[in-house]
């Protein structure tokens, strides 16, 4: 006997993420999943926001790790609620990570939330948690090549921090090529070339992230 | 706030799946779905079943098969023979409405070369059909 199912092997997670998208409206939260590989710099860029907001936004953070808090214990040292989830070996979060971990922040009192992913281009693009927006972080030192090479979360990302710039004068990477390869990719997507450990070219994202946050409070 | 040791997330995964990779857990999905569309029919056994898997998906067909036979033993789908099916990406054009397959992610349309395209294929991940006894 056949049959026909036709049925999403995602929708258990695409469900909960509507949820997760749902609740976060009812409280006018601009939500953002941050995507890039290990060590392009996600957690330094998120301290540098988390200073720069400060007084103007209030910013909670939940940081995706395979194992650890290092990462929950940096941000909240800047002041900023934060909540760790260990996804023990998991190579990605899903919306039921994040949903349980809702759970840990009073939602009335934020206007942003941050979700930093697990560092990988892969994987994640394919989860949806429940966001706004998608971000993807690349950093100079990882190459020109990885739009071309890890397209799909270029091609689903609202914005592109392009982190270390200040080692661009150091490297070979080829920015004209990144801009070349993103016009075919996704033509819309943002790129800011930023560097988080010196502050350089932070205000364009900060005040990208206030007029999304005010959008999303309009509704 | 958050403070060392406190409120960690435990993870969901399914059933005696402790550590998944990424298409374990995709498996673990469709043996889920495929278990409780079978019960349902009050049938015992999956012969043959039917994945599509989009191209723009981060799922490698040969690991989700290597996956699914690892997980399936003991279950409905012990013998069941997977077939996937893999949907190119393909996109039409907004300004020409050219229907074209989209190569290395570039949504440049083939015909008036603008970039204004919108994906219609590529991303599907879904449980087809089962055939059960």
């Amino acid at each position: 006997m056949e049959i026909k199912l036709e049925a999403n092997v995602l929708s258990a997670n695409d469900r909960i993420a509507q949820e997760n998208r749902r609740r976060l409206a009812e409280h006018g939260i601009f939500c953002l999943n941050l995507i890039s590989s290990p060590g392009a710099g996600k957690t330094t860029l998120l301290e540098r926001t988390c200073e720069l907001l400060r007084g103007r936004l209030r910013v909670g953070v939940i940081e995706g790790d395979i194992t650890t808090s290092l990462d929950a214990d940096r941000i909240a040292r800047h002041g900023v609620p934060a909540h760790q989830i260990n996804t023990m070996g998991a190579c990605h979060l899903d919306a039921r990570m994040v949903q349980k971990a809702l759970e840990k922040f009073a939602l009335a009192e934020l206007d942003l939330l941050i979700i930093e992913n697990v560092g990988n281009l892969v994987c994640p693009a394919d989860f949806d948690l429940g966001e706004d927006a998608k971000v993807v972080v690349l950093s100079v030192p990882e190459g020109d090549d990885k739009p071309a090479k890890y397209p799909a979360i270029f091609q689903r990302s609202a914005v592109l921090l392009l982190n270390k710039i200040d080692l661009l004068p150091q490297s070979n990477f080829d920015l004209a090529r990144v801009r070349k390869d993103l016009e075919g990719i996704n033509p819309g997507l943002r790129l800011m070339e930023v560097s988080a450990l010196h502050g350089t070219g932070l205000d364009q994202w900060i005040d990208w992230l206030q007029g999304r946050v005010q959008a999303k409070r309009k509704g | 706030m958050w403070r060392p040791g406190e409120g960690r997330t435990k993870p969901f995964f399914p059933k005696g799946m402790e550590k998944p990779v990424h298409e374990l857990g995709i498996a673990s999905s469709i043996l889920e779905i495929v278990t409780r569309a079978v019960e349902e029919k009050g049938l015992q056994r999956v012969t043959r079943l039917k994945v599509v898997v989009g191209e723009t998906t981060a799922v490698v067909p040969d690991a989700l098969s290597f996956a699914f036979e690892a997980i399936s033993r003991g279950t409905c789908c012990e013998v069941a023979q997977l077939e996937i099916e893999e949907r190119p990406f393909r996109a039409r054009c907004r300004q020409c409405g050219e229907e074209f397959r989209v190569e290395e992610y570039r949504l440049i349309c083939p015909r008036c070369g603008q970039r204004d395209a919108q994906m219609i294929s590529g991303d599907e991940l879904y449980v087809d059909h089962v055939e059960a006894e």
